[in-house]
């Protein structure tokens, strides 16, 4: 299965890059809480149980 | 009043009424929109960019015990699902359900037991995210739940639907819809209520 390394999310979601949003106020994570959306995402695999189905 | 409508029966005036009389007819026109509206719109929330959790506040109240939040659009930056939370709880919600693959007959059984969110409420794609749930009585000081038709834009994924509920009697104003895994960007969430 393939599964998400620290290495590629810190690649596809740099510091500063990812927020979260209450309303219409956007906040971006802050360093000790992007390392642990990072953390909370690594070794999970890329395509969840709903992205299951067929290419073709 | 010197008729109502066919469809809602909803009170209206005519020409030989009295001028005077016309702020009157005006508020018994407006309660009866108020009254008998099936569906009432409560609010929209546009989603930012690279966005992991979106929080709208305000969204239940007294006026309504059951509401629809329909969030279509936009797009993710990897398959995921997403999830659902009301107020600041992160634990008590059970889920339930079945989806198939858009190319397959095969039916998958869903079960979370007991878990920090509602984890099928719908699904975030690079194609376009999908989330289309009905959710009872958050606002009430009894158990919520849901009913999700878990479906997506992305032809890769699945259709299927799921329910749930919160075990616990909280009073909820806010939901906050996260991804499970990268980002959300874009699409538009809208809040409906049920009228009662």
């Amino acid at each position: 299965m393939d599964t998400w390394t620290r290495q590629e999310l810190e690649t596809a979601y740099p510091l500063g890059t990812v927020y979260e949003q209450t309303d219409d106020d956007l906040e971006p994570l802050t360093a000790e809480d992007w390392s642990e959306w990072i953390d909370g995402q690594v070794g999970m695999p890329k395509h969840p149980v709903s992205a299951t189905g067929p290419t073709s | 009043m010197a008729g109502t409508t066919t469809k809602m029966g909803i009170q209206y005036p005519t020409s030989t009424d009295l001028v005077k009389d016309g702020a009157t007819a005006m508020q018994t026109l407006a309660t009866d929109v108020d009254n008998k509206s099936g569906l009432v719109f409560i609010k929209s929330q546009t989603v930012g960019t690279g966005v992991t959790t979106v929080t709208v506040n305000t969204a239940f109240s007294t006026n309504f015990d059951n509401y629809k939040i329909i969030y279509m659009g936009g797009s993710s930056s990897t398959f995921a699902d997403l999830w659902l939370r009301l107020g600041a709880t992160a634990t008590g919600y059970y889920m339930g359900g079945s989806f198939t693959a858009y190319n397959s007959a095969t039916v998958t059984a869903l079960a979370t037991g007991l878990a920090a969110q509602w984890t099928y409420s719908g699904i975030a794609d690079p194609s376009g995210n999908a989330l289309s749930v009905e959710v009872y009585q958050p606002y009430l000081a009894d158990q919520s739940g849901i009913a999700a038709q878990f479906f997506s834009l992305g032809n890769t994924r699945v259709g299927g639907a799921t329910f749930g509920v919160l075990n616990n009697t909280t009073s909820y104003t806010a939901f906050t819809i996260l991804v499970s895994a990268g980002t959300i960007t874009g699409g538009t969430i809208r809040v409906y209520g049920y009228n009662k």
